[in-house]
């Protein structure tokens, strides 16, 4: 097993991808593609360093790396930021340092002293509730393969919007921004709750009265959505003409 | 039990990169271990949310305004001025349109984003039509529409290329004028196999292909849906008349 990080390889191939080409629908993908890697590793430490300040939000540290994400890409495409040549440690020193710059800006913006914390979550107000906690075993399959069958027969858009809201806490701008959702953004909502309401009463049909899932069905849902999302790609058209690497596929 | 699956391996995992066994191995790792389970949702929710805002993130990033003009302060004043013109012209441009609809067919036709070559190289069961698409697409890369129009209609492959075939000659139709035709053509499309910006592109020429052909409603339902877009086609749908 291959222990090192690929995704700085991924962030220098992607580089590469956006130097090498001029125009056209290669590099504005290779440009997307880039700020949301960006975006993902920039994340993946500012939760590190959120770690120890109990008061920061989520929403706070997506801003934060938005921004950054956008200032690298910038360097990246004015040859500011050129890591040709780097190695995959150099690329994630510097995301890394970009990450840790953007939280001592926002500490110092909001003027509030880092302090270590026991609690490293985000609990929110829609915090799934772990309804599984409370059931095991056999119980506990049982329910996961009826939330799965329930999932399964809902509409594709629907239950991807429920499932976005249920488990990621993603807003209704983001939802319906997602290339896999695409709506109006005002109809998120109504489609969450017609689709909660669907999975409810087939839940009910088969003796089942809970409402939320909890982790142990998030990893089966997560499997389930992305063995959808790879059957989509692999059957999308322009996306084979693009630079992606998807090494799992 | 095997070791915790780390950050760096969950950003692999969520992204895709990791080799199939260890993709494996990672999941079922994290369907026996709460804390895994929940790091990975924290991952997987980063992930999607990131490939919600890409497209428009990397809109805003076309151009990039100066940081720090609002510190200066004869930009200030200047700014000021500016706003003050930009309220003034703004109404003046809403009492415009309001009084002066612009029909439907007064929207430009854009064309799509120019095809990119490489979409021609998979596949060789039916080589005679992939090379005719791919004169097609050469043609309306040129912008010679009924070029275009002549080669893609007059052939069909099986597959992905195919969407990208409808999608080049629907819009190659609007171009020349057969609004009907196209509006038929677009209808025939596989939305949710088509990834942005191009999906967007196609919805555009799909709502520009219902105004001409008369279906208003339709065509201003699906304006108003481009309109929440946060992106350069949701600024090119609030600006554009409503059929």
């Amino acid at each position: 097993m291959d222990k090192s990080a690929q995704w700085p390889l991924e962030i220098l191939r992607l580089a590469g991808a956006l130097r090498s080409q001029e125009t056209g629908f290669p590099r504005e993908a290779a440009r997307g593609d880039l700020w949301r890697l960006l975006f993902e590793a920039l994340m993946r430490f500012l939760l590190s360093h959120a770690r120890h300040s109990a008061a920061t939000e989520r929403a706070v540290l997506e801003d934060i790396a938005a921004e950054k994400a956008l200032e690298l890409l910038g360097r990246a495409e004015s040859g500011a930021w050129d890591i040709t040549g780097r190695s995959p440690s150099e690329v994630a020193g510097y995301v890394s340092t970009a990450a840790r710059y953007g939280w001592i800006d926002h500490v110092q913006r909001a003027g509030r002293e880092v302090q270590p914390s026991e609690s490293d979550g985000y609990a929110s107000p829609h915090s799934l509730r772990l309804v599984d906690d409370q059931i095991d075993g056999a119980e506990a399959t049982e329910w996961v393969h009826a939330l799965r069958d329930c999932v399964d027969a809902l509409p594709d858009r629907g239950r991807r919007a429920w499932f976005f809201r249920a488990y990621y806490e993603m807003s209704s701008r983001d939802i319906a921004q997602h290339p896999l959702v695409a709506i109006n953004a005002p109809h998120v909502d109504v489609l969450v709750q017609r689709t909660r309401e669907a999975l409810r009463k087939c839940l009910q049909k088969k003796g089942h009265e809970v409402e939320d899932a909890g982790r142990r069905a998030f990893v089966e849902l997560w499997e389930y959505f992305d063995t959808l999302a790879r059957r989509e790609e692999a059957a999308t058209p322009l996306r084979d003409a693009l630079p992606t690497r998807r090494t799992r596929q | 039990m095997h070791e915790h699956v780390d950050d760096d391996r969950l950003l692999d995992f969520v992204g895709g990169y990791l080799a199939p066994p260890d993709q494996t191995a990672a999941l079922d790792h994290a369907r026996a271990c709460d804390e895994c389970a929940a790091r990975l949702q924290t991952y997987a929710a980063t992930h999607e949310i990131a490939r919600a805002r890409a497209v428009q993130a990397v809109s805003a990033a076309r151009a990039p305004l100066p940081r720090t003009w609002w510190r200066d302060a004869s930009l200030r004043r200047y700014g000021s001025i500016a706003a003050m013109l930009f309220v003034a012209s703004t109404a003046s441009f809403v009492w415009w349109t309001t009084t002066h609809r612009v029909p439907p067919s007064a929207r430009a036709i854009d064309w799509l984003p120019s095809p990119d070559p490489s979409v021609l190289t998979r596949g060789s069961a039916n080589a005679e039509a992939f090379q005719q698409i791919g004169r097609g697409l050469a043609a309306y890369r040129a912008h010679d529409a009924a070029t275009a129009v002549s080669l893609l209609e007059a052939v069909q492959v099986d597959g992905p290329l195919e969407q990208v075939r409808v999608m080049y000659l629907g819009n190659a139709l609007l171009q020349t004028n057969r609004a009907r035709e196209a509006l038929r053509v677009l209808r025939s499309l596989s939305w949710n196999l088509i990834p942005e910006p191009w999906n967007g592109e196609a919805q555009w020429s799909l709502s520009l292909a219902m105004a001409l052909s008369g279906e208003t409603e339709s065509a201003d339902s699906l304006l108003t849906a481009l309109s929440a877009r946060q992106d350069d086609i949701g600024e090119r749908a609030r600006r554009a008349p409503h059929p």
